[in-house]
């Protein structure tokens, strides 16, 4: 009976609808239909936007574009505003000298300043005698830094050491003294560099 | 005489989109009156969904508008029937969301409630009517959309399938739960009263 009835039901939900559909097509009217929507068609059209509007409506190329262009004028920047490699280096050395304490940034206002660069000068021209003992194995212990630098770096002009008659002055004069050259002077150089950085 | 646009880009769509498919250039607006071919179906899914015959039409007017500006991401002709039904779930949809959200902030002056009736709509059909459609509408969204168009499109099992994205056995098995669910609301709302 109940199943029946469910049955019955169902069937009664399909004839529903059909009735339902029916009475709406009795008052769907196709052609006033047809008409109002080629009529939207047709304002729609005349109202598009211009062809060079179009690419609004898929922004996916234009983001992917926008992106590209972003990226060049960005790294284009980058490129001139970053410094050269000689301008790295320069910087670079200005740095390590400053950190030596060459006294260039100093204030003069700043009372301490001056003995704080005094200090360092000292401490850095100990720290450079003793690479220059590490390489010449001689004692600066109380040799004027300028002097050991002109014992390593000069060597005395032959001319002028005949001049004066093979006598052997305790330092050389700096108008007999000539730079070191050559492939021996050049690994000095480069032994010299090694031990300055291990001091 | 339908006047239809007459700028010939709107016209035709691109051949070597739909080259494809059928070896030539496709008129946009021969595609289109294929198109308009299913403009009961439409109108009757939409009624389905809608309260009453003026909403159905208002939103088988927006399916068609819809379709023609879309029409050039139809990728395979020959299977726009799938394509403009989908359209047609999605544009209902979307209306009965905007129609809720309506409601909320009016209140439920668009409700049809029982105090509107007039003597003359107490007749049995319509009463009846009413419960169907309040129990089709308190359908969850899937089982909805399958029962409306199987029962208002008319709808094969395989169209539904393609339309839904899903398989014909699912189609089968919500029809039955959809129809359960409506007879077991019309049988609560006829003896509740």
């Amino acid at each position: 009976m109940e199943d029946r009835m469910e049955s019955g039901r169902a069937d009664r939900i399909q004839e529903l609808i059909q009735r339902e559909k029916e009475d709406a097509e009795r008052n769907f009217e196709s052609s006033r239909f047809d008409a109002r929507l080629f009529g939207r068609i047709q304002s729609a059209s005349e109202a598009s936007p211009k062809t060079w509007f179009v690419f609004l409506r898929k922004p996916r190329p234009v983001i992917a574009l926008s992106a590209l262009l972003l990226a060049i004028a960005g790294f284009l920047f980058f490129r001139k505003l970053s410094p050269s490699p000689f301008e790295q280096t320069v910087r670079a050395m200005s740095a390590v000298l400053d950190d030596a304490g060459d006294g260039r940034q100093m204030k003069e206002q700043d009372s301490m300043a001056p003995r704080i660069a005094t200090a360092e000068y000292t401490e850095f021209g100990w720290a450079l005698k003793g690479v220059l003992y590490a390489c010449e194995r001689e004692s600066l212990g109380d040799v004027e830094l300028a002097d050991a630098l002109s014992r390593v770096f000069l060597k005395e002009d032959p001319r002028a050491a005949s001049r004066q008659g093979g006598a052997n002055p305790p330092l050389p004069r700096a108008d007999s003294l000539q730079l070191k050259s050559g492939e021996d002077f050049q690994s000095f150089f480069s032994g010299f560099l090694k031990k300055f950085e291990e001091v | 005489m339908l006047s239809w646009p007459q700028d010939p880009a709107l016209r035709v769509l691109p051949a070597q989109k739909y080259g494809k498919v059928t070896g030539a250039a496709v008129d946009k607006e021969a595609l289109f009156q294929g198109i308009l071919e299913n403009k009961k179906t439409v109108f009757w899914i939409c009624l389905g969904y809608a309260r009453e015959f003026v909403e159905a039409e208002e939103l088988t007017q927006e399916v068609f508008f819809k379709a023609w500006t879309k029409i050039d991401s139809l990728r395979n002709p020959e299977r726009h029937r799938e394509w403009l039904f989908r359209m047609a779930r999605n544009v209902c949809f979307d209306h009965l969301k905007k129609k809720r959200l309506r409601k909320l902030f009016q209140g439920s002056s668009l409700e049809h409630g029982r105090d509107e009736r007039t003597p003359e709509t107490r007749a049995l059909y319509r009463d009846e009517l009413r419960l169907l459609k309040v129990a089709v509408r308190s359908l969850p969204g899937k089982l909805k959309d399958t029962f409306i168009l199987r029962g208002y499109g008319g709808l094969s099992y395989r169209e539904i399938a393609a339309v839904l994205k899903i398989k014909e056995g699912t189609v089968m098995s919500r029809l039955n739960e959809a129809r359960e669910k409506i007879k077991s609301r019309m049988r609560e709302q006829t003896y509740g009263r």
